[in-house]
């Protein structure tokens, strides 16, 4: 489809992790007034997760909780302060920025802010080719076109400027140049969550069809969880730096089982009327990260909460049966079968 | 239910260098007492610079025309600007969409809810704070009279749209308008501000216009929800027969985009609606839906169809602006 060949490493078509993530924490240093020393903020927590080619992890959680420096972890752009990123099994840490981009690419949030208004569509788009060294002049232009295509873009774009573009264009010239590079696995924070509903769905089926035909890995970051049920295969729960529950989408879905995981699939407001507005967790927002509350760090908001919650830290629970974990002491090891 | 507000015919206009921009076309409706009304549509559909023209707070160069603009009797057509300031923040009072950026830094909460009062009644410093106090409690803010004396940036963006709450509150309204106010929250935060809207309406008496185009948030809070589509209403009734029943071609594509838990199946490609919204530049001859609609017929290029009731529940008042069947 793009007429232009990637020199790199040979990729094995498996279903195997393309990006995994083993242990990773991150930590940073916060100064909360210019008077007192700075203290430790653990915004990513012994997280593991791993991308399979052709599935899409979904992350939910609410703001604050760490997701965007997670997302930034794993697109190399922040080394964790412990823990490995691996590719195909490799850890990352010596290969350098440049290898690390061509196989993991960004769609950001908001094509409004994220597009260079003085670039235009093709140069945009090109950008990636140009800088990693691929083909002529007059190649690069053909694989733009070539991705423009792809993307459901009219070719007459190529040399408008962002600003002439609709947001759900825009968002398309996002995502064809993230894909330029033929990467293996696509990080997409809130990739729709800025654009109106009609033009949302646009999005989410070019996303859908992008992924099968290339077979591509994807992270998809978003608070819609109704979007995040419909996309994601696997999903991952995050709560002040730690996935609290990982699984199955159906199998999260059907029976979630940590109580952060209930409160937020309650919280979704479906367009069938009658259901009426869900009840609110207690507790108006996240903890701040720096006082992090001792025991389980959910404990203040739950409703189930005990005192062996408000002292120990739950340990991870697996679900043998269908992979995935929870993180909470309603459910001790051996006893998960009973959810 | 005795309506508090009617909207009859309003209009604004935008002059453009490239021609006037008519942004609302002809709009109607009407909010019973207690009554929440969503106005639901995207962006540039006019739904905000509706909700603008009723508080008489579009930008500049806009103009505002209605053949009705009544708020519990009183015509705001005419009303001067000095009797609209009374109204507003009093009687009728909003909120906006970031509370982030609709406080002002530079005050305490404190000094802010105490001048909606002040501005208003000749109450003195300390009752307009134990007022504030009284609010804050209200709309839950914890260790509220504390709060007083903090700036917006101590707050979160839940506490900060509760504020906002609360200080529209203040004067007592009888009309809260509210333009997007959860757009810019999580879902937790989300689910216990319509909580509030919802409760305080049943509290006391309160009439809500939301505005949104998040329509998971019209189908679980709204009595009554309005359509709007390139600044015209296409379809209004209430909500179980708007989004149960939907009778105009865009309410139907724009339910089909969202993915329903449960109904949609997981992985499947959802609805889309093809095409853009057209210019509001100028007249639009006919449907401005006409382009992008798959029903389309030439009887609908030519002329736009007037508001209709609904065929299936025609006593429930529900009508829809379309020249089909809406059982089509």
């Amino acid at each position: 489809m793009i007429p232009v060949t990637i020199p790199g490493p040979e990729r094995a078509v498996s279903t195997d992790a393309v990006l995994e993530l083993r242990g990773v924490s991150h930590t940073y240093q916060v100064r909360r007034s210019p008077f007192r020393k700075s203290v430790p903020l653990r915004a990513v927590d012994d997280v593991s997760l791993c991308v399979h080619r052709g599935e899409v992890l979904g992350l939910v959680g609410e703001s604050g909780c760490g997701k965007s420096t997670l997302s930034k972890i794993l697109l190399g752009l922040l080394p964790p302060s412990s823990g490995e990123v691996l590719i195909d099994g490799a850890a990352v840490s010596g290969a350098g920025q440049a290898a690390f981009a061509r196989r993991v690419q960004p769609v950001f949030q908001d094509p409004y802010s994220s597009l260079n208004p003085r670039k235009t569509v093709a140069q945009i788009i090109g950008l990636p080719l140009a800088v990693h060294g691929v083909g002529d002049r007059a190649g690069r232009r053909q694989a733009v076109t070539a991705m423009l295509d792809c993307v459901g873009l009219p070719r007459r774009v190529l040399d408008t400027y962002p600003k002439q573009l609709s947001g759900g264009q825009r968002q398309r010239v996002a995502i064809a140049r993230a894909l330029i590079m033929r990467p293996e696995v696509v990080v997409c924070d809130e990739p729709t969550s800025a654009l109106d509903v009609s033009v949302q769905a646009q999005i989410l089926n070019l996303l859908t069809e992008l992924r099968r035909e290339l077979n591509l890995g994807m992270l998809m970051i978003s608070h819609n969880l109704a979007v995040i049920e419909h996309m994601a295969t696997w999903i991952a729960v995050m709560y002040l730096g730690r996935i609290v529950e990982s699984g199955p989408t159906r199998a999260i879905f059907e029976r979630p089982r940590h109580p952060y995981t209930r409160a937020l699939l309650q919280s979704v407001l479906t367009t069938v009327p009658g259901h009426g507005i869900p009840d609110p967790l207690p507790g108006t927002a996240i903890p701040n990260p720096v006082d992090r509350p001792a025991g389980c760090a959910f404990h203040p908001r739950c409703p189930l909460a005990t005192d062996l919650c408000r002292t120990v830290p739950p340990s991870r629970v697996v679900d043998a049966r269908q992979g995935g974990f929870v993180e909470c002491h309603l459910f001790p090891a051996g006893e998960a079968e009973a959810a | 239910m005795t309506p508090i507000l009617e909207v009859e015919g309003l209009c604004v206009d935008i002059p453009t260098p490239a021609g006037t921009l008519h942004a609302v076309r002809d709009v109607s409706f009407r909010v019973g007492k207690g009554e929440i009304l969503c106005i639901v549509g995207e962006s540039g559909c006019g739904k905000s610079l509706t909700s603008l023209a009723l508080m008489d707070l579009l930008p500049g160069r806009a103009r505002r025309e209605a053949r009705r603009l009544s708020f519990a009797g009183t015509d705001l057509g005419t009303l001067s600007q000095k009797a609209m300031r009374n109204l507003r923040g009093n009687r009728m009072a909003m909120i906006f969409q970031e509370p982030m950026t609709s406080l002002n830094p530079a005050f305490t909460i404190g000094n802010q809810m105490a001048e909606a009062l002040r501005c208003h009644t000749r109450a003195s410093a300390a009752e307009a704070r134990e007022r504030a106090a009284e609010l804050l409690a209200l709309v839950g803010v914890p260790a509220g009279r504390d709060r007083l004396n903090q700036y917006p940036h101590q707050l979160s963006g839940g506490l900060r749209q509760r504020v906002m709450i609360a200080m529209a509150l203040m004067g007592s309204p009888d009309l809260l308008i509210a333009d997007e106010p959860t757009t810019a929250l999580d879902v937790t935060i989300q689910a216990q501000i319509l909580h509030l809207l919802e409760d305080l309406r049943d509290r006391t008496g309160l009439s809500i216009v939301l505005i949104t185009h998040d329509l998971g948030v019209v189908a679980q809070l709204a009595d009554r929800v309005v359509v709007m589509y390139a600044g015209s209403v296409v379809e209004e009734g209430p909500v179980d027969e708007v989004f149960g029943r939907p009778a105009h071609p865009y309410t139907r594509g724009l339910l089909d985009c969202v993915p329903v838990p449960g109904r949609t199946p997981p992985g499947s490609l959802l609805g889309s609606i093809p095409g853009v919204v057209p210019s509001l530049i100028g007249a639009i001859p006919g449907c401005p839906f006409a382009a992008r609609c798959s029903f389309a017929a030439d009887a609908c290029l030519t002329r736009q169809p007037p508001l209709r009731p609904a065929p299936l529940q025609p006593a429930a008042g529900h009508s829809f602006r379309c020249v089909l069947e809406g059982s089509a």
